[in-house]
């Protein structure tokens, strides 16, 4: 009765399980013996998933055990062989569970767990919030990957005590780029440097403002030019001010291509009586001047010009010949006819400086003036004015080290501990750097924190949450003012706004993060810039420097074809390579001047495309010669993303050295491998993939011998095509676009989400499968696609324990 | 009996007073236990590894000769192994728990799961009192990405110390930046100035998020209330001036062995100045194929070799590898032996163990694990090569290092409460 009742309520899940009955004795006979509880062959235990909702938990093992009943690897040829009815029932009805789970549309964005910033991340979101590139990280321990095979996996990024200091290494490093003055708000320098404290800093800006008076101030009068020329415009300028009182010495300036300043100021020096205080010699000098009358001739004129540029003259020769204790007089001489001259008002310096001079001046004077009542300590106004300038810098600062805005008591706490900071140590530069600091010390910059809910349902992300899974999966980085400002304004999640931002920030150079982070990890060229091996005796060439070359080969590559939006098999199917003189030299191709890389197309139709370079080559050789099955194995396993199963334990290697005396070349002794039926199994799926790129050593460098032999690079695939070249190999991994397209799809969602995949990631992946087969698999739509989907935009529930208060 | 009278009677003579005096003048306390574990990737050549003849006869390998003098101050075991350890793949189930036993969670990161390592169950204990509870050195980063053949992360394959089942301990592999953070101060006053702050940070955090993710903070604020326990450790140790330590250069090695044996000399003068009392060391990664055609006669990447298929000249290479590991692990024993501590030897007060959580790396063989162990803390004889009965529990010998060192536990994982006899 009970057990009716179960299936009323319950009729698929009864269902399921009297379904499973049907083929477990299969399971029992021809796969539990290797992969049971008892023995778990590969790590792989089928006999623990007994319904079909174990099964969907654990896709990744029974769609493997599908494709290998599939392919009729499974059971191997050694053990007990199903019957073909069998065999297909099995794997029809593995096929019709997951068909089954689809169709029940799973939607799920699946968990997005607490991610700290890698070291990359960490040293571009600084130099995004700085502006300078000098990689406070690099002293980071290497963080290991996850999930689908990445470093910026939730699960991997651990802390522990070593990793905090390394993080408030990097934090205190950051902070000595930063710079505060009073006004102006948070800037940052270059260099790493120690703050002022507030006296030196007022003298800063003193000379400041000292230096750029004198960027535009005449440093000394020219006797024989200035003085004579503005003293007969001051004449001239006389004689028309008797005739028209209104007249306008800045025209008369303008038309004998003078300062009107300055002229404005001699106008007021020779003519204004009674005269500001002058030295006696100076008076005298002047006095031929005041005896002029209207009438007076230009001789005479000519007369009182000379007699005031010869005491000028003369207190300048003095200055340097006089002895000792008479300099100082005719220093102050100069001095008072320098200082009428040109002792400008604001008012009359604006007419001398350019627009931004300007503004920089009045921010000075400004900065000068709240420095000076800031350090008295009672001027309430000037304390009130400098907070009003300091909250909103501080938001700004905030936000683009947190990466969304904070309650107004957050703001206030960083507020108080500026303040207390400076009064504790009277420099508002030090104040800066230590908040800074403390910004960047805090759990809120060095892991990505995301707005949680309960409840059941899975929500939309907001705009500001979306902004920084977007900002970290394209650029590796944090969002910048163009993304928090559609974020405020909560625009981002628009769909055509997305599109549009992602359209702008894969043509944004930061975009080759893409390159370094994803693809480097995805295809392992990351390895040649540090751990790969090969031999220094054998290859002595393999340097750090070709090492650095083979790595922006690579990369460069790769951001160039998402760049160009380039369909997906044009990765590897392309005469596209991207190269310098230095690379060009070293793989013998036409020559190219200069270091810096470009695109060059290929004549010859094996070159071009990531798997003919440098690097693809070294880290699939072992350390004296290549090998076909590292080679194949990269290819079945990260591009078409049909791993096979690990060896045997005790699985023979092959000799070290290709330069070997027993005769046999390495396809011999990969035939006689291949011979033995428990390797053939997955050798013939590798090997053939492998052969082709034999025509290429360990750097990457076509070759006609190994060993003294001819290469061969021909091969049979498992189901009969030849390949005869790397040509071919090319076309073959053209023709599988689609599985390539999909593999990279998983690949790349684990690495945007930060996890592995999931059984109901799937669903995803066969809505970008469906979209991407309409446009050819471009790179770009991929990409858009992945910015769009459901587990992108979204996030779980909060599980229920995790009560927020 | 008291120092005088042990002294008469060794000598026969009786001593003038007040040489006496200043002979009895306070001396420097024996110091405390330290503890090491050093890591080889890839097995060994199971031909030319164990010893001949059992307890104190033995015979020296020629592997193992390098340590002929200091035969008196190793102890060679076999038939040791991991029964945690038999399954899994070859490498990184093998690697991970070398220190724990238990078994390593096949996963390519999202539920990392091992033991907690011993060295770490040391550090809790006679950790506490030196600046840092330990360190953990190497020469490798630990390898990017997963190992997809195999379904592991290589995270496994870079770390046998583990704070927690889910947590590994980073290893610094760069000298100067080890050197430093052993003999330097660990912050600036302005960075220990925001710490309260941030972990006010992470309080307001702690009640918003998610269970895992709460775990996840923890790690965060664990690490904070280290840092805090070191900063107050080393304001109150009488500030020793180390400015005048020689410092390892700041560029990276030039050659293998100048890497492996510089981080090796840190060890020790880590251990004898009582920065820290526990280290691990790795001389590679699991799968490593660290080039050692330096070495005479070797030609390839050390994993490579170790997959002899039990050819001659392979088998020789090997062996070559190996036996320069122990060459720099008996360098490392004499200089610890050559600085006095008190009446005793620093490798008087240490134990440090070399050994690989596999023998032949051709089948990846998890039994009879190539284990020694030099040093005498605790009273460990020495001088004799254990031949254990076959399937010994590793982890009896980890129970019995821990209790020597003062580790107050009574068993370890599978190892019962029979701690070896050593």
């Amino acid at each position: 009765m009970k057990m009716l009742l179960l299936l009323v309520l319950f009729p698929t899940l009864a269902f399921a399980e009297s379904d499973f009955a049907e083929v477990e004795p299969l399971l029992q006979k021809y796969c539990y013996e290797c992969h049971g509880t008892k023995k778990s062959k590969g790590g792989i235990n089928l006999e623990k998933s007994k319904s079909k909702a174990a099964i969907v938990a654990d896709f990744h093992n029974w769609q493997e055990a599908a494709a290998q009943l599939h392919a009729g690897d499974m059971p191997p040829v050694k053990a007990a062989q199903p019957s073909p009815e069998e065999a297909r029932r099995l794997e029809l009805w593995i096929g019709s569970v997951f068909t089954e789970a689809r169709a029940r549309g799973l939607k799920d964005p699946g968990p997005a767990p607490l991610r700290r910033l890698n070291r990359f991340e960490y040293d571009n979101s600084i130099r995004d919030i700085t502006g300078f590139d000098f990689h406070p990280a690099q002293n980071f321990p290497q963080e290991g990957g996850g999930g689908e095979g990445f470093d910026n996996t939730a699960a991997v990024l651990h802390t522990s005590p070593l990793m905090l200091e390394k993080l408030l290494e990097a934090a205190n490093a950051s902070s000595l780029h930063l710079s505060y003055l009073p006004g102006p708000g948070f800037t940052f320098t270059a260099q790493p440097h120690q703050p002022l404290n507030d006296s030196q800093l007022l003298f800063f800006l003193e000379g400041e403002l000292t230096c750029l008076r004198d960027a535009v101030l005449p440093q000394k009068l020219e006797v024989e030019v200035d003085i004579p020329k503005y003293m007969r415009a001051a004449w001239q300028h006389q004689r028309a001010v008797e005739k028209d009182p209104k007249a306008n010495s800045t025209e008369l300036a303008q038309s004998l291509k003078l300062n009107p300043v300055f002229l404005r100021k001699w106008v007021q020096f020779l003519n204004s009586k009674p005269r500001q205080a002058v030295h006696d010699t100076i008076s005298a000098a002047l006095k031929p001047w005041d005896d002029l009358k209207p009438s007076s001739d230009q001789a005479e004129v000519e007369a009182a010009i000379a007699a005031l540029g010869k005491a000028y003259a003369n207190a300048r020769s003095k200055i340097d010949n006089a002895p000792p204790d008479e300099k100082a007089i005719h220093h102050k001489m100069l001095h008072q006819i320098k200082g009428q001259l040109m002792s400008l008002n604001h008012e009359e310096m604006k007419q001398l400086f350019t627009p931004q001079q300007d503004a920089e001046f009045t921010s000075l004077e400004q900065q000068i003036r709240l420095m000076k009542s800031l350090s008295l300590k009672s001027d309430k106004t000037a304390s009130a004015q400098f907070s009003a300038q300091l909250r909103p810098q501080l938001e700004a600062l905030l936000l683009r080290c947190w990466r969304k805005p904070v309650q107004a008591a957050k703001i206030a706490e960083i507020e108080a501990f500026f303040l207390k900071q400076w009064h504790q140590s009277s420099s508002l530069q030090h104040a800066a750097q230590v908040t800074f600091l403390r910004l960047l010390s805090s759990p809120r910059f060095f892991y990505r924190l995301e707005e949680q809910h309960q409840g059941a349902e899975a929500k939309g992300l907001n705009d500001f949450d979306l902004a920084v899974r977007l900002s970290y999966f394209l650029w590796s980085s944090g969002p910048d003012e163009e993304l928090l400002t559609l974020a405020a304004k909560a625009q981002l999640g628009q769909e055509s706004i997305l599109r549009q931002q992602v359209a702008r920030m894969l043509k944004d150079p930061r975009s080759r993060a893409l390159a370094d982070s994803f693809a480097a990890q995805w295809l392992r060229f990351r390895e040649i810039s540090q751990t790969h091996q090969l031999s220094n005796q054998r290859f002595p060439e393999f340097t750090p420097e070709l090492r650095a070359l083979f790595y922006e080969e690579n990369a460069g590559l790769f951001h160039q074809f998402i760049q160009q939006n380039l369909p997906v098999a044009e990765l590897f199917d392309s005469r596209m390579s991207w190269l310098n003189a230095g690379l060009a030299k070293h793989y013998g191709r036409p020559p190219l001047q200069g270091d810096h890389f470009r695109l060059v197309l290929s004549e010859d139709p094996h070159g071009g495309g990531l798997l003919s370079t440098g690097a693809f080559a070294a880290i699939t050789s072992y350390p004296l010669r290549t090998s076909p099955v590292l080679r194949g194995n990269l290819i079945l396993s990260q591009i078409l993303g049909t791993p096979t199963p690990p060896p045997p334990p005790d699985a023979g290697k092959l000799p070290e050295d290709d330069h070997q005396g027993d005769g046999l070349s390495i396809r011999q002794r990969l035939e006689k491998h291949r011979a033995n039926p428990t390797c053939a199994n997955c050798h013939n799926r590798i090997d053939p993939l492998g052969f082709p790129l034999e025509g290429l050593d360990p750097l990457g460098r076509p070759r006609a011998l190994a060993a003294g032999a001819p290469v061969e690079t021909s091969s049979e695939l498992a189901n009969g095509e030849r390949l005869s070249s790397l040509v071919d190999l090319k076309k073959h991994l053209r023709s599988k676009q689609e599985l390539i397209t999909r593999n990279l799809a998983a690949k790349m969602l684990g690495y945007a989400m930060g996890r592995e995949l999931e059984f109901y990631d799937q669903v995803t992946l066969d809505q970008l499968d469906e979209q991407l087969k309409k446009d050819d698999c471009r790179l770009q739509s991929l990409i858009t696609g992945i910015v769009l989907s459901y587990p992108f935009r979204h996030r779980r529930a909060q599980e229920p324990d995790g009560v927020a208060k | 009996m008291n120092r005088r009278r042990l002294l008469q009677a060794a000598t026969g003579l009786s001593i003038s007073l007040p040489w006496l005096e200043a002979f009895a003048a306070p001396k420097a306390p024996v110091g405390p236990t330290r503890l090491a574990f050093l890591f080889m990737p890839n097995g060994v050549n199971p031909n030319t590894w164990s010893p001949s003849g059992d307890g104190k006869n033995f015979t020296l390998s020629p592997v193992l000769k390098p340590l002929e003098p200091l035969r008196q101050d190793v102890t060679i075991f076999s038939n040791l192994r991991h029964a945690g350890a038999d399954n899994g793949d070859g490498h990184y189930a093998k690697t991970a728990n070398f220190l724990s036993g238990l078994q390593v969670h096949q996963t390519t990161g999202k539920d990392l799961r091992c033991g907690v390592s011993a060295d770490q169950i040391a550090a809790r204990h006679i950790g506490k009192n030196s600046v840092l509870p330990s360190v953990e050195l190497a020469i490798e980063p630990t390898r990017f990405g997963i190992d997809n053949n195999v379904g592991f992360t290589q995270i496994y394959g870079g770390h046998i110390a583990w704070n927690s089942p889910t947590t590994p301990m980073p290893k610094e592999i760069h000298p100067r930046l080890a050197f430093d953070r052993l003999f330097g101060r660990s912050l600036l006053s302005t960075q220990a100035s925001v710490l309260d702050e941030v972990s006010g940070d992470a309080r307001d955090l702690n009640a918003y998020l998610g269970r895992e993710d709460r775990a996840r903070l923890d790690e965060f604020l664990t690490s904070l209330r280290a840092l805090e326990l070191r900063i107050s450790r080393q304001s109150s140790q009488t500030t020793e001036d180390f400015s005048k330590l020689p410092q390892p250069a700041a560029d990276q090695p030039k050659s293998l062995e100048e890497h492996m044996r510089l981080m090796l000399d840190l060890i020790v003068l880590a251990f004898q100045m009582n920065r820290t009392r526990v280290a691990t060391f790795m001389f590679g990664n699991s799968v490593s194929g660290l080039d050692f055609s330096f070495l005479k006669g070797v030609e390839g990447g050390f994993h490579e070799i170790s997959h002899h298929g039990n050819k001659p000249e392979k088998l020789a290479m090997y062996s070559r590898i190996n036996e320069f590991h122990v060459q720099l692990y008996a360098d490392m024993l004499q200089k610890m032996k050559s600085i006095k501590e008190g009446d005793q030897t620093l490798l008087d007060q240490s134990l440090i163990l070399l050994g690989c959580g596999m023998r032949d790396g051709n089948g990846h063989v998890p039994i009879n694990l190539p284990i020694l162990v030099a040093g005498h803390a605790g009273g460990v004889r020495g001088g004799q090569h254990l031949n254990c009965p076959e399937n010994t529990p590793f982890n009896r010998l980890h129970l019995s290092l821990l209790q020597k060192v003062g580790v107050p536990i009574t068993s370890f994982g599978d190892s019962g409460t029979q701690p070896l006899e050593i």
